[in-house]
């Protein structure tokens, strides 16, 4: 009874109400050893419930922190974890689905920032899946974003997986640190060159790619004459399913790096999976953000974790964004406070503005 | 180098596997089809669950379900929560009713609805009661109440009353019962268990659900009582729980500024200021504005501090952009039914429209023409009305001759009966009679041809399967009622519907609604005031379709059009229903006697209300039947313009000439001319043979049939046709409250008009 009151629980159909509360809510807990329960897992979806991608995910949590995990099943909608510490090592998860290694990729890298020593993980899964950040958006803006932070970590794709079988493969190194340092990022400057990669995979023609791609490259030039942009077109015909796709990065003179991204589908021209991946990449540049809206909120558990006050100018505020502060806010204390950029418009939901956060500077126990 | 195996020249060639009509995948890529990408919808993403799973999910359900529950027992009666609701019923006449409220809460003071709190329970109850006989306002306060408590009286024996309330709440919707005994007291100690036991089996006679008998005498009983009412499980009732609904303990009006003011705990759903309320009895209403009033009973719980909520107070204003309308009906443009061909812009635009919005009956102006050449009124209703009159004349007259001879006892004993009515009602028995014997049978016209006659009707090869467009031809009082494209996914949108305002639901509020006519303040009960909150759309007018059944001792002969007293949710009305089967199908027939033993569809104009819905109908007060008597009970089927109802007629024939596959009938028709016009349709015999009209013989109704089998000289033949009806627009809300001592009528009035 006495460890029960100790319990911090977490309504996990709460605002956004997916996955995504749980997989902070998980990481927060592992980070600070807090025993956690969280009920109503997806309660806001039509299907609640853990998913099988969930359950991995919560799964390789449990091995990180050396916890103890109680109620993880498929389908279940109350989870207890117990984390112990973080220790570091190899890891290895396999979705045995199109669930996206991404995400328990979310959760499983600000755990291992706090392990004793370098740790390197396997996961195996869909790497390019809908409802998820692709491992090229990862690769390309995540990583060069946390390096600010002081994370050095490092994804290889050994091979892609794709909906509905899944069966990708991507190996993470990641170094623990002392402690994460805050970031400022309150300017865009010039944009000075885009990066990107484009693929199709499987049975999809190779025409898709090169139309998606010249799609992509024309409504680039034509809105940022003078760029540099190569774009890597890859071609994957022995993959087990059929995908296209295509993932941009800006990279700016102050340093940002915004991306934008789009799967194809069989419903859609390959033009118009072009467009919107160009579309998204100008859309965070016209409101002058510094930050993607699917970067957004992934920055802020380490914001929360960091030592001094961060500020990170982004675009419209995602309801993921939300969710993620009001995890960090509840169980790590740090504070947060979300300021319009222009004070007449001060809907934060329509219109740009600054996230700024006063982090708890959690060190690292273990870090030698 | 690794070896691979070649084949050689002798390689054995089995012959190709013929595809026949069957390609392959491959096969058809070659031949150049493009290729399917698998769309994310046609692929099974679900797991099946292993054991270990469906037993975490299931333990999980169970547990979510029970916390659910707990929360909900312990939250109930504390402040935030409404206090619970408690409605006194006595179930014969000489109750105190004052004297039990006394008993039940110290302090009482008057007899309107009251709330109190009981420390010992720590918890909040309020008191109203249905005074004996006023069955009216018995029917509202149990829509609102939590429990219920039936009184009974160890001096007085059950009466009718007792049943009819029983029937009457088990109709509408039952809260939880529990019943009492006073008088016990008074009665020998040496008798007191045998008492008891004969008002016990009573009371499991009436209702053999939760009948535990408590004695209401002394005040530890009482206590003993309010103690079980805090702890009983509550039964749900659906359309109670799918409203916000308030008992009214305050009301104010202010004449100046048309305002009417109530206050009382607001339970149920959320209530925003842009819904619309209903007054049961009354109508509907706008609110111009609820507000939080300090609680009259503040909980004195020392863990829960009830203070904090009433220091802030909340108001609540409707906005103009989202407040629902009162507007019924929907605007009728006669124009719409223009007869010209549309311009290629129209025919676009309406193709775009809302299915939602009605088109009108495409020819208006036909209608009134057509109700007059409809042949089957001078049959049906004028036909038996001047009968009716003649013979009602040539009564009173022969009563008058006969008055002279008798005394004056038979004089009085003869004005304690109607003879008009009587007649009326055995012309209604006999009709009965025959369309059970002989159903959807009619007579063809002798002095008229059967083409005008039955000239709106048609033949169908089959009732069931034949196609009937919705849409065709209809009248003009589907273009003021409104339609959904689909009433399932509309029902489920009202009510999950947020008008996005501040919740007070639990809290005591005043309510202010704008406009209330100050001709309507007399109607007010005085005494228990019941207010429920309308979903969107309840409102509007539509068609309204729900089940009926018979309730047992009523043996009134009911024919369809005949008003009727109708209470559908929280509302009162008077109608005139049409019957029809209960059957699946598109087509359902239409049913001219509302008759027992089954249950039929009544079709109704009515503010659209959604499913679930409690029905109850009752026979309309006249001077002969001054207490509305129960006639028959239901619910909500759905609302929509779209069933229809089909009235069939059968025209019969016999046998003239009978040969093998063909015989000669007659009495069906009765001139040539008619038989050609009715040559398509099938004939059908009441032994099952199947038939067609082959030519007409001579000029007097002589046919030549083919049939199946070779006929039986006994059969008769008969022609289905069919017709769809409408409901007539007769929806008055009812407004007036009888009481079983006041002399009775009735008194309706149109609300609309005056606000």
């Amino acid at each position: 009874m006495a460890t029960k009151s100790l319990l911090t629980v977490i309504d996990g159909s709460l605002m956004e109400g997916g996955g995504q509360i749980l997989r902070n809510s998980v990481s927060c807990a592992c980070i600070c050893r807090i025993p956690i329960r969280v009920k109503k897992i997806r309660g806001g979806r039509t299907k609640p419930g853990l998913q099988r991608q969930h359950l991995m995910g919560i799964r390789l949590a449990e091995q990180i922190s050396c916890g103890r995990l109680e109620g993880a099943e498929l389908l279940s909608q109350e989870i207890v974890l117990n984390p112990e510490s973080i220790i570091g090592g190899d890891f290895y998860s396999d979705v045995k689905s199109a669930g996206s290694v991404m995400l328990l990729l979310q959760i499983a890298l600000p755990c291992l920032l706090y392990a004793s020593k370098i740790s390197s993980v396997i996961l195996k899964g869909g790497t390019n899946a809908s409802f998820a950040p692709q491992v090229d958006h990862t690769h390309l803006v995540l990583c060069p974003i946390s390096k600010i932070f002081g994370i050095n970590f490092d994804i290889t794709i050994k091979k892609r997986g794709f909906f509905p079988k899944g069966g990708g493969e991507v190996k993470v190194d990641i170094e623990p640190v002392k402690k994460l340092n805050c970031v400022s990022l309150q300017e865009m400057g010039e944009v000075l060159e885009i990066t990107g990669v484009s693929f199709v995979a499987g049975r999809c023609p190779p025409k898709v790619l090169h139309t998606m791609t010249d799609a992509a490259e024309a409504l680039l030039t034509k809105s940022l004459p003078g760029v540099k942009l190569t774009i890597n077109r890859q071609q994957h015909p022995h993959a087990m399913d059929t995908a296209s796709g295509l993932v941009l990065c800006a990279v700016t003179s102050t340093g940002c790096y915004i991306g934008g991204s789009s799967l194809g589908s069989p419903s859609e021209l390959p033009e118009g999976t072009g467009e919107k991946a160009a579309l998204e990449l100008l859309d965070s540049l016209e409101h002058k953000a510094c930050v993607d809206k699917w970067t957004q909120d992934q920055l802020i558990l380490l914001m929360a974790l960091a030592e001094g006050k961060s500020v990170v100018r982004c675009g419209p505020i995602t309801l993921h964004t939300e969710t993620a502060v009001y995890i960090a806010e509840k169980m790590l204390g740090a504070k947060f406070e979300i300021k319009p950029v222009d004070p007449a418009k001060p809907d934060c939901k329509k219109y740009p503005c600054f996230i700024v956060c006063e982090g708890i500077g959690k060190l690292n126990p273990n870090f030698i | 180098m690794e070896h691979r195996h070649k084949p050689g020249p002798l390689k054995q060639q089995n012959k190709p596997h013929k595809l026949g009509k069957h390609q392959t995948k491959a096969g058809l890529s070659k031949r150049g089809r493009p290729i399917r990408i698998p769309s994310t919808s046609s692929l099974r993403t679900d797991v099946t669950l292993g054991r270990k799973e469906r037993r975490n999910r299931a333990n999980q359900i169970r547990k979510s379900k029970r916390e659910q529950i707990i929360f909900e027992k312990r939250a109930r009666g504390l402040s935030g929560t409404p206090p619970h609701s408690l409605l006194l019923v006595p179930m014969t006449r000489h109750i105190n009713l004052t004297e039990i409220r006394t008993l039940l809460q110290p302090a009482s003071t008057d007899s309107t609805a009251t709330t109190f709190y009981c420390p010992r329970i720590k918890q909040r109850f309020t008191l109203c009661s249905a005074p004996y006989g006023e069955l009216y306002t018995l029917l509202d306060l149990a829509k609102v109440c939590d429990s219920i408590l039936f009184l009974f009286s160890v001096e007085d024996s059950i009466s009718e009353w007792a049943e009819e309330v029983i029937s009457v709440l088990m109709a509408q919707g039952l809260p939880t019962p529990l019943h009492a005994v006073t008088g016990l007291q008074s009665v020998p100690s040496k008798d007191r268990a045998q008492t008891r036991s004969a008002v016990s089996s009573v009371v499991t006679h009436l209702l053999p659900i939760d009948s535990k008998l408590f004695s209401l005498d002394t005040e530890t009983e009482a206590f003993n009582l309010l103690r079980s009412v805090s702890e009983q499980k509550r039964r749900s009732l659906g359309y109670r729980d799918n409203h916000p609904y308030i008992l009214c303990e305050e009301s104010v009006y202010d004449s100046n500024s048309l305002t009417l003011s109530l206050s009382g705990y607001l339970r149920g759903k959320p209530l925003s200021p842009n819904q619309i309320v209903h007054l049961p009895g009354i109508g509907d209403f706008q609110i111009s504005l609820i507000e939080t009033q300090s609680d009259p009973c503040p909980f004195r719980g020392s863990r829960h501090g009830g203070m904090e909520i009433d220091t802030n107070k909340v108001r609540l204003i409707p906005d103009q952009t989202l407040q629902e309308s009162l507007i019924t009906e929907a605007e009728v443009d006669p124009m719409e039914g223009e007869q010209t061909w549309p311009s290629k812009e129209e025919l676009k635009s309406s193709l775009k429209k809302n299915p939602s919005s009605w088109i009108a009956d495409p020819t208006p102006g036909e209608d009134s023409t057509e109700s007059e050449s409809d042949g089957e009124r001078p049959e049906q209703i004028s036909g038996s009305d001047s009968e009716d009159h003649l013979s009602i004349g040539s009564e009173r007259e022969s009563d008058s001759a006969i008055t002279e001879t008798v005394s004056m006892d038979t004089n009085d004993y003869d004005k304690t009966c109607d003879p008009r009515e009587e007649k009326e009602q055995l012309e209604r028995i006999r009709a009965q009679g025959e369309d059970v014997k002989f159903p959807d049978e009619r007579d063809t016209p002798i002095d008229q041809a059967a083409r005008i006659r039955f000239g709106k009707y048609r033949g169908l090869q089959s009732f069931r399967t034949s196609p009937w467009d919705p849409d065709e031809n209809l009248p003009v009082d589907y273009a003021r009622i409104f339609k959904f494209h689909n009433f399932r996914s509309t029902q489920k949108r009202a009510l999950q519907h947020d008008y996005k305002d501040g919740d007070v639901t639990g809290l005591y509020v005043t309510i202010h609604l704008k406009d209330f006519p100050s001709k309507l303040v007399s109607l007010l009960p005085s005494t228990s005031m019941v207010i429920f909150g309308l979903l969107q759309f309840e409102q509007k007018m539509s068609l309204i379709h729900f089940t009926v059944k018979r309730v047992s001792p009523c043996n009134e002969i009911v024919k369809s059009k005949d008003p009727m007293l109708l209470h559908m949710g929280c509302r009162r009305f008077l109608a005139n229903p049409i019957y029809s089967q209960h059957a699946p199908g598109d087509k359902h027939k239409y049913e001219l006697f509302f008759r027992g033993g089954g249950t039929y569809v009544a079709s109704i104009y009515a503010p659209i209300t959604f499913k679930p819905c409690p029905i109850l109908m009752f026979t309309p007060t006249s001077p002969t039947t001054p207490t509305p008597q129960l006639l028959a009970t239901g619910s909500v089927l759905m609302a929509g313009p779209d069933r229809i109802i089909c009235k069939r007629i059968k025209l019969s024939g016999h046998p003239f000439k009978i040969h093998r596959r063909s015989a000669v009938i007659r009495y069906m028709f009765f001139n040539r001319e008619d038989i050609m016009w009715f040559k398509p349709i099938q004939l059908r015999t009441k032994y099952g043979r199947v038939g067609n009209i082959k030519e007409p013989l001579g000029t007097h109704g002589h046919m030549k049939c083919t049939f199946d089998k070779q006929l039986k000289a006994q059969d008769t033949i008969l022609m289905s046709l069919y017709k769809r009806v409408y409901p007539k627009w007769t929806y008055c809300p009812y407004l007036y409250q009888p009481t079983s001592d006041v002399t009775q009528g009735e008194l309706t009035m149109e609300t609309d008009r005056e606000t």
